[in-house]
């Protein structure tokens, strides 16, 4: 099937999108706040690692969608 | 002054802001993918979670700088009296002391102690409040991320 300017428009959007969540994931990873409080602590460390993750599940279904 | 409380307001600060600019770039980027694809449906999900969490600290930020000036301004106020601040107790210091001296840190030692136990519950609810919020997003990237079905 021929693409079309416009779907290889949105594949270029969508590797772009890609491109930025696997940046993103990695300096998200990189943060260590500290927050002074145990719970809290716990609550910050453990959103990390899903954002990160979040960020990379992102990229894939951009990589895979275009 | 002994027992300071813990937290790094500028650390908190940065958490937060790199998220919210994270969010926001990536939201501009996917911006033309129809909000009803796969990515463009995702996108918009991830980035207003990881905004959600990123205006949390950047509040709470606020709130552990207030709270520690307020620690610092009372502990001076609390030398001033001849008292001493642990923590957010304020105590009388060891060694032997006038009549006077100890009529002074009696009658001061109560308003201190009462604007401790503001500031040490204001910063509670501020430590609650951010632990909810990153809760909540926590709980709902990974219900997207499970919907996303991807192995990582």
């Amino acid at each position: 099937m021929r693409r079309t300017p416009a779907s290889r428009s949105r594949d270029a959007v969508r590797l772009a999108v890609a491109a930025e969540a696997r940046e993103a994931a990695h300096e998200v990873f990189t943060l260590d706040p500290i927050l002074g409080d145990a719970s809290a602590q716990r609550a910050a460390d453990a959103f990390v690692e899903q954002a990160a993750m979040s960020l990379v599940v992102l990229a894939t279904v951009a990589e895979r969608t275009s | 002054m002994t027992g300071i409380p813990a937290g790094d307001p500028a650390s908190c600060s940065h958490m937060g802001g790199t998220l919210r600019r994270r969010a926001a770039g990536l939201a501009q980027t996917a911006y033309p993918l129809p909000a009803d694809s796969a990515t463009g449906r995702l996108a918009g999900a991830v980035c207003t979670q990881v905004d959600r969490a990123g205006r949390a600290l950047q509040g709470y930020a606020q709130d552990l700088a207030e709270a520690l000036a307020t620690h610092e301004r009372l502990a001076v106020r609390a030398a001033a009296a001849g008292l001493d601040v642990q923590g957010w107790r304020v105590v009388e210091p060891y060694g032997i002391v006038t009549v006077p001296t100890i009529q002074a840190r009696r009658e001061a030692a109560p308003d201190l102690q009462a604007a401790l136990d503001r500031g040490n519950a204001r910063l509670g609810r501020a430590r609650a409040a951010v632990t909810r919020e990153l809760q909540a997003a926590h709980a709902a990237l990974a219900q997207i991320a499970t919907r996303a079905n991807v192995p990582t």
